[in-house]
């Protein structure tokens, strides 16, 4: 299945519109499981937690592969969506959000929840015993609190978003101007001998990396024991 | 007034407390690890007790289930005390006039513009000689300085029961000797029930109208379930 790149604008405008839309889904979805990994006690805290770091140790492919099963056109969840909106789930558009979104998630979860156990409880007490509700007090200590960190694993799963292969080729596909993204641009790029257009896809996404890098640096090393 | 008769306790580690605390200031004494910030918590409703019940204005605020009697336990939020830690505890990304006006409890008898609220705090922090620090950056407070407005904003939320981990023992003895006469004034003029705990003897003989002992705790042995 190899498709010839035509150009990398394509592809990197797709990349940069799939991963924003991930990263807000991420963010907002992994901050609350952060929020509820942190202070929850609950039985079976362990097994969900689990479960939430599964896409960073599984192979991106088995990751996709589930994915398909579950939302793919015979699925019940795929059929149900194609009912709905009258078009299939996977390898679209969508599809893509959907792989970024899931392989972003526990990259966002890990650095918020830690971010969130870091704040010092007294503060969160001090506000309680005031009246404040417990959303109040995330809104007005916790979160403020842990923004350093927050925003460290809000760019740890930019970078991870945009820079997924695996689980997007597997239920998304490599439909060029449609559902071929960046890296699977560099892919083709690479198979089918388009040399300059690997190398300068590459580069992208390298710069790109190394950026969120020095950021995520950035974010935590000046934060920790800022409020202690 | 505030009653405690509670075993409390984290883990496997119990406190026993049994006071009465009215108007003026309860000094509760023990040694360092006997279980005082648990026994605040408790108060506070931070923590449960395992077992007995505490009364705060004639309410039960916590009550252990038993067989004869029910499981109360009233939220932290609605327990209308206020708290004060070892070291001030504020927020630090809020300015001290912030943190005061936090303090200030929602509800009812909360100013309902922001204006009113800031003036409200800005007067409490007057009344902790702390006026001129209203805008400072509270990272850079001295120990003294964040006590003050800790002070302020527990006093804003208008509790029924001022509650004060070790308040003074981080400060230097200028600024203790000088935050006790606050404290006292505030409590006077206020006509608060505060609780301190403390085991510094100064404590003790400069601010205490009553003086309860606190048993130190224990941990439980680790025998069967507790």
């Amino acid at each position: 299945m190899i498709a010839a790149v035509a150009s990398l604008s394509e592809p990197f405008w797709l990349s940069l519109r799939v991963t924003a839309i991930a990263t807000v889904v991420a963010s907002v979805l992994g901050i609350g499981f952060a929020y509820v990994l942190a202070k929850g006690r609950f039985r079976g805290r362990s097994l969900v937690e689990a479960i939430v770091t599964l896409p960073i140790v599984l192979p991106p492919t088995v990751l996709g592969y589930y994915l398909l099963t579950l939302l793919g056109v015979r699925s019940p969840i795929g059929q149900a969506f194609q009912r709905l909106t009258g078009s299939a789930l996977v390898f679209t558009p969508r599809a893509a959000v959907i792989a970024a979104t899931i392989s972003a998630l526990p990259y966002v979860i890990r650095a918020a929840r830690a971010a969130i156990e870091n704040v010092d409880e007294r503060c969160e007490a001090a506000m309680r015993v005031a009246g404040h509700s417990e959303f109040g007090v995330a809104r007005l200590v916790t979160l403020p609190l842990a923004k350093r960190g927050l925003g460290a694993g809000i760019a740890l799963g930019f970078a991870r978003a945009l820079g997924d292969f695996g689980a997007t080729v597997m239920i998304a596909g490599n439909i060029p101007g449609k559902t071929q993204t960046l890296p699977i641009a560099v892919y083709d790029a690479v198979q089918s001998g388009e040399s300059a257009a690997a190398r300068n896809g590459a580069l992208i996404l390298l710069s790109t990396a190394v950026v969120v890098l020095l950021i995520v640096t950035a974010l935590t090393s000046r934060g920790n024991g800022e409020h202690a | 007034m505030l009653s405690v008769d509670v075993v409390t306790g984290r883990g496997s580690f119990r406190v026993t407390a049994a006071f009465t605390a009215t108007r003026g200031i309860t000094v509760i004494r023990a040694p360092s690890g006997a279980g005082k910030t648990l026994v605040l918590h408790t108060i506070a409703g931070l923590v449960r007790p395992h077992s007995g019940r505490i009364e705060i204005a004639s309410v039960v605020v916590a009550q252990a289930a038993t067989q004869r009697d029910a499981l109360i336990h009233i939220k932290s939020q609605d327990r209308k005390v206020a708290m004060v830690f070892q070291d001030g505890v504020l927020l630090p990304h809020r300015n001290p006039i912030a943190n005061v006006e936090l303090g200030i409890r929602p509800g009812s008898i909360r100013p309902k513009y922001k204006t009113e609220r800031t003036a409200q705090a800005l007067r409490l922090l007057d009344s902790m000689e702390a006026s001129h620090l209203a805008n400072a950056s509270t990272k850079h407070l001295s120990g003294g300085e964040q006590q003050r407005v800790s002070l302020a904003r527990a006093i804003a939320g208008n509790p029924d029961v001022l509650l004060l981990d070790e308040p003074f023992s981080a400060l230097d003895h200028d600024s203790r000797v000088r935050l006790r006469h606050t404290l006292r004034r505030i409590v006077d003029e206020r006509r608060l029930t505060a609780v301190l705990v403390t085991h510094d003897s100064e404590d003790v003989d400069a601010l205490a109208d009553r003086v309860v002992d606190l048993e130190p705790g224990r941990y439980l042995e680790k025998v069967g379930r507790t």
